[in-house]
């Protein structure tokens, strides 16, 4: 191996710093430091002048090593990397500190002690540096195709992005035609515009402007590179990000989509007659059948439920273009995807569970979506709600809001758009009908966004009645087949007994039923409720933990048509950003397994949040844990747990943090004790970072350790930090529940209370380990802490190791 | 290193049980090899040779030394120290040499506690005159000595310069035999090495591993063994997955969870923290932590005396 050169820069912000630290005295210590060959003091080392010298120390005097004492640090690191890089050394050389925030600033009023830590600090970057070693990009192919899991609002619209941009996409659909909850709908709120609507491709020539909007006559499936798989799902997921192998299982529709042409003389020969599901089973259909008025694909289907096939087979002989194969069997295709977007969107909870209101055992209870199918003009009643125990017009009609949902037995949360969907049933009622009685019973009535108060306050001019309470109870009084709703009226203080033809019930949204298998498949998280997780909420809404495969629509949460339109567009996006070049293009700052020491514990592969790591077998039934440089996020909660110290990170080996342990606690130069404070990349050390911007104090003992996620680091850490000095150690990392690698700050933690009944066991007070999860603005936080910890270790005296 | 004259070998026992010079018996007709080949000129269990015998000898003529036992005493750091002058090759024979072993777990502990205990307090001891080993003691016949007894355990590698090291409790018998013929082959390993495994026990166990999660800690007789599944993941603690391999996972295919006599992986420091990582890390549920009763006897049984921390805090 070569000789290490290293070359330390030391910017005093302008002369800033330099009226608390002694830079002379900095700059003679570094220079006694082994390794060192260059010394360099400057105003500002990231840009301009600065970074040309830094330059020429690896043109010229060649430093192999580059230490910067700068401040913004996360700039800094990125300038000075592309810099070195272009000079021709490679960018992970180079170790940035930040003097000015974490020394400086937070130690201002004790200038001396300022400049002791300092050497520590900078000491600590040199040992780091010495160590570190080259680190290679790799390229990864990127397949440009796109599946798209859903084909409801969500899946469409993301799909027809995709399909623009020139990607192919498979858009897959486990029903028999496109359209998803959406196409039941009849009608949207606020616009009342009809309900399958989603943005055809502008440079589609046949299609005009004025049927752009509309899903029936946009000419969706005409879109070049969109590949339309209905009746089908996915049953196996292989591969990695940018380069999945897709097995897609497709049910027979035993009708050849190219080859029909909608004529109907298919439904009037056959016999069989079923209850159609699709209209709420308040009408019925033939065993081939196509949902009206129109839909995609436009071509029949059979119901393999309800055909009798070669007993019959009246269709086959009547099709004029011989487009029906009733010998049709199940295929599966394997699809070759850079990434996957899922919208499989949201589901109508079943209320029968809920028993006081009786939904499937009184036949005009009935849920939404039943009454939007009777609500649309092609429905089973021809836009007629009905009572369907007996047919007749239903003229009192009661809504039941938040059935299933707010309610701590069922689904605790809100579904957000069932307030507006009751809003939206009782105008279109009461337009039709203006005699009709209509009622709705709500806990509060959720109106957010844009024109939704209006819509309330038309219904309410309209005549809709109010009533705030919950009902308690439906009955059916069997003599009149009348229903009465049981509610307390809460602001009128009295019980109603509301009288009703016809009761709907605004039930919750779920997930669809296929959420937690799809998840598992993929690899990817569901929230609390059963929902798609996103990655971040709000820098990253449609990502997932895992590359390529992003999330939208109903799917992440209930949503109404425009976010949802909003969120595919959303994923449509980080879609295509994720495969344009073709290739993925990433730094290898990832784990490595030495195969040698693995001894086969299985533990890395369920603790990575990624599930980077799998096993491979190694014969006689022995296995060797293996990282997957693609997927791996370079977190180290792998290293963290790993009991033979088989696996590296190769951006922070162990012997890097314990060369930094060493330095950090080498020199004190103050009359406290040493406190070393674990911190991780993100939060952690955005906390610090913070608390020295805004010149909080905390004492000059306390010394930061980074790492990249607090999930790294091993109780033999800390204990070597005790062994090497320190009176206290802190570990700082995210809120658990908003760790930037997911569990890291989680197994840290669990890590800090095994290492706290340790200590105990040692006769060590455990309070002088601590454990701290804070964000960026919490710096006063930060330095709370360091003051507070320091002050009980004072307390306890000093901790004397044999 | 094998001429025309014979190897010198030379035994030890310092703190240790005895098991470890059993497992050089076990080693049965294999000693019919190393006999023709050498002569061993120390081994206080079976042959009667003094100290000042070996003193006598000059340095480096033993060829290899096999040393089992702590350093508990002065006596054992004298006979440490002498028998590293007199051998050219030492090797750290068994867990207590290598990693202090159970005995190390005095450490939990300093002198004055483990005599009060030894000298007063145990059921069986009556001591109303409170003695107490004493280092020197005049008798008219002149002035009787007794070795110090230390407050802290050490490791041979602690005490002196190791060559090889070879844990277990006792080594297993076929990592011996590959000991001995590696040395007498002349063929030997760079210093510093192992003459076990470099993969954990873990590797070598026939359990079963299935979800890798542990969701709660219970002692081997609290559990409905089902004779597959590992033992982590029906509650119980084993060391195997922190602990060199070697011995064929023996203690696991008579249905024991591994304590870890093999001692620390060779990548790894402290034993008993690598093992803590571990198990925090994969634990789901915290509350699995507080059912953690006693972490030095559980995950640092053989290895207290070499761990980063070494000892209790006394106060
Ligand atoms: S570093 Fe993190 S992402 Fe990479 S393999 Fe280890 S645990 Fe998984
Ligand atoms: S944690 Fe370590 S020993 Fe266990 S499987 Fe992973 S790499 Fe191998
Ligand atoms: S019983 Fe112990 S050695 Fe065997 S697989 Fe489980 S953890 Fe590993
Ligand atoms: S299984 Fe564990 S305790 Fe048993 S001999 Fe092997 S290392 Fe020692």
């Amino acid at each position: 191996m070569e000789e290490v050169k290293v070359g330390v820069f030391l910017s005093d912000c302008g002369g800033q710093i330099a009226k608390i630290l002694d830079f002379e005295a900095l700059t003679n210590f570094v220079k006694t430091v082994p390794g060192v060959t260059l010394v360099a003091r400057g105003s500002e080392f990231w840009r301009g002048q600065g970074l040309q010298t830094i330059v020429d120390a690896v043109k010229t005097k060649k430093i192999n090593r580059v230490v910067v004492a700068e401040a913004v640090p996360k700039i800094s690191e990125v300038a000075v990397a592309k810099a070195v890089e272009a000079a021709g050394l490679n960018p992970h050389l180079v170790e940035v500190l930040d003097l000015k925030d974490h020394c400086a600033w937070p130690h201002r009023d004790t200038p001396k002690e300022a400049t002791e830590k300092a050497k520590a600090m900078l000491l600590a970057a040199i040992e780091k540096a010495k160590l570190l070693e080259p680190i290679e990009k790799a390229e990864f192919p990127a397949v440009k195709s796109v599946l798209v899991i859903g084909g409801g609002i969500a899946g469409m619209q993301a799909a027809e992005d995709l399909a623009d941009m020139g990607f192919q996409v498979y858009l897959v659909e486990k029903e028999p035609f496109l359209g998803g909850l959406a196409a039941k709908a009849v009608r949207f709120f606020p616009t009342d515009d009809c309900a399958i609507c989603i943005q055809s491709p502008k440079d589609l020539a046949a299609v005009t402007q004025t049927s752009r909007k509309c899903v029936y006559r946009s000419g969706f499936s005409e879109i070049p590179n969109l590949n339309i798989l209905t009746n089908a799902k996915i049953v196996k997921v292989e591969g990695s990000p940018g380069n999945f192998r897709v097995t897609v299982e497709r049910k027979p529709r035993y009708v050849d989509e190219k080859k029909c042409v909608a004529c109907d003389l298919c439904t009037i020969v056959c016999p069989v007659e079923v209850l159609d599901e699709y209209n709420a089973k308040l009408s019925k259909r033939k065993a081939i059948y196509i949902n009206k008025p129109l839909v995609y694909p436009p071509a029949y289907v059979i119901d393999a439920k309800a055909c009798k096939f070669h007993e019959c087979a009246k269709c086959v002989e009547v099709c004029p273009t011989k487009a029906i194969n009733l010998d049709q069997k199940t295929e599966q295709v394997t699809l070759n995807v850079g990434s996957i977007i899922v919208a499989t969107g949201f589901r109508e909870y079943d209320p029968s569970v809920i028993k006081e209101y009786h939904y499937g055992e009184y036949s005009d209870v009935v849920t939404h979506l039943e009454l939007a199918r009777m609500l649309d003009a092609f429905g089973p009643t021809g836009g007629v709600p009905i009572k369907p125990s007996d047919g007749q017009p239903a003229k009192r009609i009661v809504f039941v809001q938040c059935v299933g949902s707010r309610d701590r037995r069922w689904n605790p949360y809100c579904s957000s758009i069932c307030c507006m969907i009751s809003l939206k049933h009782a105008t279109m009622i009461k337009e039709a009908f203006p005699d009709a009685d209509v009622t709705i019973c709500y806990i509060d009535i959720r109106t957010t966004g844009r024109e939704h108060e209006y819509y309330y306050e038309r219904a309410r001019d309209m005549g809709v009645k109010f009533v705030k309470g919950r009902p308690s109870e439906i009955v059916h009084d069997p003599a009149t087949n009348t229903l009465i709703v049981e509610v307390e009226d809460e602001l009128l203080r009295r019980l109603l007994e509301l009288e009703a033809d016809l009761v709907v019930l605004a039930t919750a949204m779920v997930p669809s039923e296929d959420a937690k298998e799809l998840a598992q498949m993929l690899g990817i998280e569901l929230d609390q409720d059963g929902f798609f997780k996103e990655y971040n909420a709000k820098l990253r809404p449609t990502e997932t933990k895992r590359r390529g495969i992003f999330i939208c629509g109903g799917a992440v949460f209930p949503k109404d048509a425009p976010t949802t339109s909003l969120h595919a567009h959303s994923a449509a996006v980080k879609a295509a950003k994720f495969l344009m070049n073709g290739k993925i293009v990433k730094d290898l700052k990832v784990a490595v397994v030495n195969q040698d020491y693995c001894g086969n514990c299985q533990f890395c592969p369920v603790t990575c949040p990624y599930g980077a790591i799998t096993l491979e077998p190694k014969g006689d039934g022995h296995f060797a844990a293996k990282v997957s440089e693609i997927l791996c996020e370079g977190c180290g909660v792998c290293v963290g747990t790993c009991p033979v110290g088989a696996i590296e990170l190769r951006h922070l080996k162990p012997s890097q943090i314990s060369a930094q342990i060493k330095a950090l606690l080498s020199i004190n130069g103050t009359s406290k004790p040493l406190v070393l404070a674990f911190s991780c990349s993100e939060c952690g050390h955005a906390a610090v970072d913070s608390s020295g911007m805004a010149m909080m104090n905390y004492p000059a003992n306390v010394r930061v350790l980074r790492v990249p996620c607090t999930g790294v680091i091993q109780v033999q850490h800390i204990l070597e930090a005790f062994r090497a000095g320190a009176q206290g150690v802190m570990v700082v990392g995210c809120k658990p529940d908003g760790c930037h690698y997911e569990v890291g700050s989680q197994k840290a933690k669990q890590k800090v209370e095994m290492a706290k009944r340790l200590l105990q066991a040692y006769g060590i007070e455990p309070e002088r380990l601590e454990m701290f999860n804070l964000v960026f603005i919490e710096g006063d936080k930060f330095a709370e802490a360091a003051k507070t910890m320091t002050e009980k270790v004072e307390k306890l005296g000093p901790l004397q190791l044999a | 290193m094998r001429g025309p004259q014979k190897l010198k070998f030379a035994f030890y026992w310092a703190a240790s049980c005895g098991g470890c010079e059993i497992a050089v018996l076990d080693i049965n007709e294999k000693i019919l090899d190393v006999v023709q080949v050498a002569d061993i000129v120390f081994w206080p269990v079976a042959i009667d040779i003094k100290y000042k015998d070996v003193e006598a000898t000059p340095d480096k003529s033993i060829d290899v030394c096999f040393f089992n036992g702590a350093i508990r005493n002065s006596e054992q750091e004298y006979m440490a120290r002498l028998l590293r002058q007199k051998s050219k090759v030492l090797v750290a024979f068994g867990s207590c040499a290598c990693d202090g072993s159970v005995v190390g777990l005095g450490n939990l502990w300093n002198r004055e506690k483990i005599f009060e205990r030894a000298y007063f307090e145990t059921p069986s001891t009556r001591n109303p005159e409170r003695t107490t080993p004493q280092t020197s003691l005049k008798v008219p016949q002149g002035e009787l000595e007794l070795p110090e007894f230390y407050d802290t355990v050490k490791t041979l590698a602690q005490t002196v310069d190791v060559d090889y090291f070879i844990s277990g409790c006792p080594p297993p018998v076929p990592r011996i035999i590959e000991a001995l013929d590696v040395i007498l082959s002349g063929r030997l390993p760079p210093k510093g090495s192992s003459f076990l495994l470099n993969k954990s026990v873990c590797d070598e166990c026939p359990r079963e591993k299935k979800d890798r999660k542990i969701t709660q800690v219970k002692r081997i007789y609290e559990i409905d063994d089902d004779f597959k599944t590992c033992f982590l993941e029906q509650g119980v603690i084993c060391m195997g997955p922190a602990t060199r391999g070697g011995c064929s996972a023996q203690c696991l295919k008579a249905n024991i969870p591994c304590t870890g006599c093999g001692g620390p992986a060779p990548r790894v420091e402290d034993q008993g923290a690598a093992m803590i990582s571990a198990f925090a890390s994969i634990t789901a549920d915290p509350k699995v932590i507080e059912q953690v009763v006693d972490p030095i006897g559980t995950f640092y049984k053989y290895s207290l005396a070499n761990s980063i921390l070494r000892r209790r805090v006394m106060r």
